[in-house]
Parts: C-alpha cells; sequence; structure tokens
C-alpha cells in the first residue's frame, strides 16, 4: 500500500473533530525500542499541531542535526529533554534526551532524539508512546492472544457475528468491481473466524473495542493462475455508553492475499487526555507505511483528530 | 596506513565508544598492518541509501561490519556490546556514521573526549594505559593537547598502545608501535574537529 492510499483510508476510516476545551502544552512521541524518540504532535491547548517533519529522502544534514525543523525550532525553544514512556498498569518510565540522531525509517531516514532508554533493543516495530510531561497514559487491555475475555465475551461474539454478515458484502464487493464470480469454497466449509487483535478500555461511562478478525480461505477468490489462497480481513470499534446497547463502528471488510497488501491495521499504543477528550493513539500499518493517529471514539465513529506519517517505502 | 608486524595474527578492530552508546569504529589490524575502518566525520554527509551503506573497511572487503564488540573498562572485564542500528551523530562541528549499541546509555559527566572508552570486536587483553599526557606546544590555546593513552593491547607479536589526541579544535585516534628504541605512530585517523 503507498502513502497516498494508506492516507486515503485513513482519511475514509475516521473524519475529522478535534477538541476545544484549552489545557496547558502537550507533546507525544514515539519511542523505538532502540531507545530513539521522535515526537510526532503537540498540544497547544486549543489544537493538535505537527511537532516534526516526516521522514524524508535523502537527507543531507548540512548543518547540526539539532536544527531540525520542530514545532520548538518555530518558536526557538528547546526540544523536550525528559520525557515519559508508558508502561504497563498506568506505569511510566522517564527518559531523557542524549543527542541527536538520524536513523534508517522504513526507506527513508529520520532524525531522532537518542535517549537513555534501558534496555535498549534492536526490534525496530516495537514503539511506546511517549509524552514530555507525566500524563497519565492508559493501555488498552490487549485480549488479543488472552484465552480469558471476561468481562469482553459479549462484544467478542458481537464483533465475530459483524464479521460473519460483512464477510458476504466484501465478498460482493470484490465480484463486482472485478466483474468475476468468487471461486472461495462454501460456507460451510470455511474455516472459523479467527480475532487477531482485540483491544479493550472501559472508562467511567462506556466500553470501547477495537478488533480486527480475519479467516484464511482454502482456495484464491479468483481463478487466475498462481493466485494463493484469499483472506477474509474486517476491522472496527464497538462503542457501548453505559445502560445502552453497543454499536459496531467503522467497520471495514475485505477479501485480501496472504501477504495483507490490501488492510489497514492498527495497534492501539495508549489513551491520552487532553482539551476535555480521551484519545487513543494508534499505530497504523499498511503494507509498505506507517502512521501514527490520534482517535476519539464516541457513540458515532471513530474520529480522527490528528495523524502523522511516520514513514514508508 | 603504515607497516606494521610481519607475523600473521587474526584480524582486530577498534572502536571508540561514546557514553550515550555510539560506537565508531576507527582501525582494523588484518594481521599484518593497521588501516583506517571508517571514514572521518564531515561537514555534510549526504546520504545515499541506507545508512550501512557507509564506505567502511569491511564494505570495501564485502563483509558485515562486526556486531558485537567488546568495551574495554578499567579494572573490569570488558563489557560485551551488541550493534542495534547505523546512526548519524554530531561529532563535534561535523556529522559522523555510527553503530548505536545497547550499551547501557548515561549522561556525559566529564567533556565527551574524557568519557569515551576504547572497543575490539573480539576479546583481547588490553592493559591500563597511564595517565593522560599534556602535549601542549606552548604558543596559545591553538597549541594546547592532551593525549589520552586508551589501553595497550598486544598482537602479532607487537606492542600497540592506542592513544586518543585532543587538541584545540580536534580530536584524532594513533595507534603507537612500542618498540625497544621507543614508539612510532603506525595509524592515525581524524575523529572530529572545529
Amino acid at each position: 500500500m503507498t502513502r497516498s492510499t494508506l492516507i486515503v483510508a485513513l482519511l475514509l476510516a475516521a473524519s475529522s473533530a478535534g477538541p476545544t476545551a484549552q489545557s496547558s502544552e502537550l507533546a507525544l512521541g514515539l519511542i523505538r525500542a532502540d531507545g530513539i524518540l521522535v515526537p510526532f504532535a503537540v498540544f497547544d491547548g486549543t489544537s493538535w499541531l505537527e511537532a516534526w517533519p516526516e521522514p524524508g529522502e535523502p537527507v543531507a544534514p548540512d548543518h547540526m542535526l539539532a536544527a531540525v525543523p520542530s514545532f520548538w525550532r518555530k518558536r526557538q525553544q528547546q526540544v523536550p529533554q525528559a520525557w515519559h514512556v508508558a508502561a504497563e498498569r498506568g506505569a511510566m518510565v522517564e527518559v531523557n534526551v542524549l543527542s541527536h540522531v538520524v536513523f534508517d525509517e522504513h526507506c527513508g531516514h529520520q532524525v531522532g532524539l537518542l535517549t537513555d532508554l534501558h534496555p535498549r533493543r534492536a526490534d525496530a516495530h516495537d514503539k511506546r508512546l511517549a509524552a514530555d510531561r507525566a500524563v497519565p497514559m492508559i493501555l488498552p487491555l490487549d485480549l488479543s492472544a488472552s484465552a480469558d475475555r471476561a468481562g469482553w465475551q459479549d462484544l467478542a461474539q458481537l464483533l465475530e457475528a459483524e464479521s460473519a454478515h460483512h464477510e458476504n458484502t466484501a465478498i460482493a464487493d470484490w465480484e463486482r468491481d472485478s466483474g468475476r464470480t468468487s471461486q472461495l469454497e462454501p460456507a460451510p466449509r470455511r474455516q472459523p473466524l479467527r480475532i487477531r487483535t482485540l483491544y479493550a478500555h472501559r472508562d467511567t461511562d462506556s466500553r470501547i473495542v477495537y478488533y480486527e478478525v480475519e479467516r484464511q480461505y482454502a482456495k484464491p477468490i479468483s481463478d487466475s493462475p498462481g493466485a494463493e489462497p484469499s483472506v477474509l480481513f474486517v476491522s472496527g470499534w464497538i462503542y457501548q455508553a453505559t445502560g445502552s446497547a453497543p454499536s459496531t463502528l467503522n467497520t471495514v471488510a475485505l477479501i485480501t492475499d496472504p501477504d495483507f497488501k490490501g488492510p489497514v491495521t492498527m495497534k492501539p499504543l495508549g489513551i491520552v487526555r487532553a482539551g476535555g477528550s480521551a484519545l487513543w493513539v494508534v499505530q497504523v500499518h499498511g503494507y509498505e507505511s506507517e502512521a501514527v493517529m490520534l482517535l476519539r471514539i464516541d457513540s458515532k465513529g471513530a474520529h480522527r483528530v490528528f495523524s502523522a506519517f511516520i514513514g514508508g517505502c | 596506513m603504515a607497516p606494521g608486524p610481519a607475523a600473521q595474527a587474526p584480524e582486530l578492530a577498534l572502536g571508540l565508544v561514546r557514553p550515550d552508546g555510539i560506537l565508531t569504529p576507527f582501525a582494523v589490524f588484518d594481521g599484518k598492518t593497521w588501516t583506517a575502518a571508517w571514514p572521518e566525520p564531515q561537514d555534510t554527509r549526504t546520504i545515499d541509501g541506507m545508512l550501512e551503506r557507509v564506505d567502511s573497511y569491511w564494505r570495501e572487503h564485502q563483509r558485515q561490519v562486526p556486531l558485537t564488540w567488546h568495551v574495554v573498562r578499567p579494572s573490569q572485564a570488558a563489557l560485551q556490546v551488541k550493534v542495534l542500528k547505523y546512526v548519524i551523530f554530531e561529532e563535534q562541528c561535523e556529522n559522523q556514521v555510527g553503530l548505536l549499541t545497547d550499551m547501557h546509555p548515561r549522561r556525559e559527566v566529564d567533556s565527551m573526549s574524557f568519557a569515551r572508552m576504547l572497543a575490539t570486536d573480539r576479546p583481547i587483553a588490553v592493559e591500563a594505559p597511564g595517565p593522560p599526557v599534556d602535549a601542549s606546544t606552548g604558543i596559545g590555546p591553538e597549541g594546547r593537547a592532551t593525549l589520552r593513552p586508551l589501553g595497550v593491547l598486544k598482537v602479532a607479536g607487537s606492542a600497540f598502545r592506542i592513544v586518543l589526541n585532543i587538541g584545540y579544535e580536534g580530536e584524532r585516534m594513533s595507534v603507537m608501535q612500542l618498540g625497544a628504541d621507543g614508539e612510532r605512530e603506525v595509524l592515525r585517523t581524524r575523529i572530529g574537529g572545529c
């Protein structure tokens, strides 16, 4: 998936909205397992603003790396030197900036802040949320691989029913777009649905779930020579206000290949409060690109408040 | 490059580690001679492709840069560190490519020059180097220089002293071969300046 396709998909998946209440400035960043942190957004009390340039190619550092054109440089302020990283059970770890570095980010280059995070690991996909203030950062429950979904089983059953319903739509969409007939095996002979991603959060007045479901087919949907067996991918949100029935929101369903070239997947990194809103910070993956988004979830859907491109090829 | 000992010995690479955990290789002993391992820092560094394509000794020989290093620590066993990623960092007034390692990072307590440590790409005995030496020429601040020995090691039957030369506007690494008639510099490589 190209960067532009990813952005279009993100725009389709969520509408824009912004917080209105005033609060003090807050910067958010993503810290990699190797200790490199890249700021991506600043809430100035009213709006979310870009904190950092996107990765580019090629980079020719013809000046000091600290001169990166950031939110802070434009205001002649120092980039925050202490950051707080979201950890398990609401805990936070403070890290300090040691130096500016340039590193490979996907197929481009990016300037980052090398921190004293310890231990450092080489996993480039593992990113965590960081803030320049010690604000509460809630980690949604990750029930993706959990056998015990006590308290969430009703919503898990709902999303499976929703996914089965959208499967028919996805197959019909494919047949309409391609002008061909599906070669998938009949429904009774299909493998069961599998929940691959399930994040849940219970707030004072609501329950919220983000999910991704897949079904591996035995056959490819098309009769093209060499085609691999297809996969159903369904993603979406469930919102339930206390005392109300749950609603499924922003559901996306499509038939894709085993390499997942089509779907946009998400990983919630944390929930922060700013401007009177609770915002889900999600890492968004396309086939060859990555973004980070701030989403406000309510009974009408997942509303995009801010997004930033992280990198791609 | 200068001629070294004649006997063949296993290859040995030397690097310099900053307190933030960034390691820069600077010399390779190929069994006979000492060779610069890494490009010198530059004012402007244009990146062509991935950072791994830095013009190193290993790239020239179509081999992988060592991914495990042993950091020499005074009065302690060497600390093994692993390379995580290539990065560009500011080396004084210039830019340099380095290897980000998993060494426990720390803030600088002294000046950067005095906080760096020697690293080798394989375990090797490194003797205590002795105290820094004032090598100023006495002609004003521009003439100030400190020689900071980082260690003495033996390869191919010869002893070599590894020295960080901290000058007024630049730093360089020297590999000094020790002999009965004194010592001579067999490799010099600039590591930064303004």
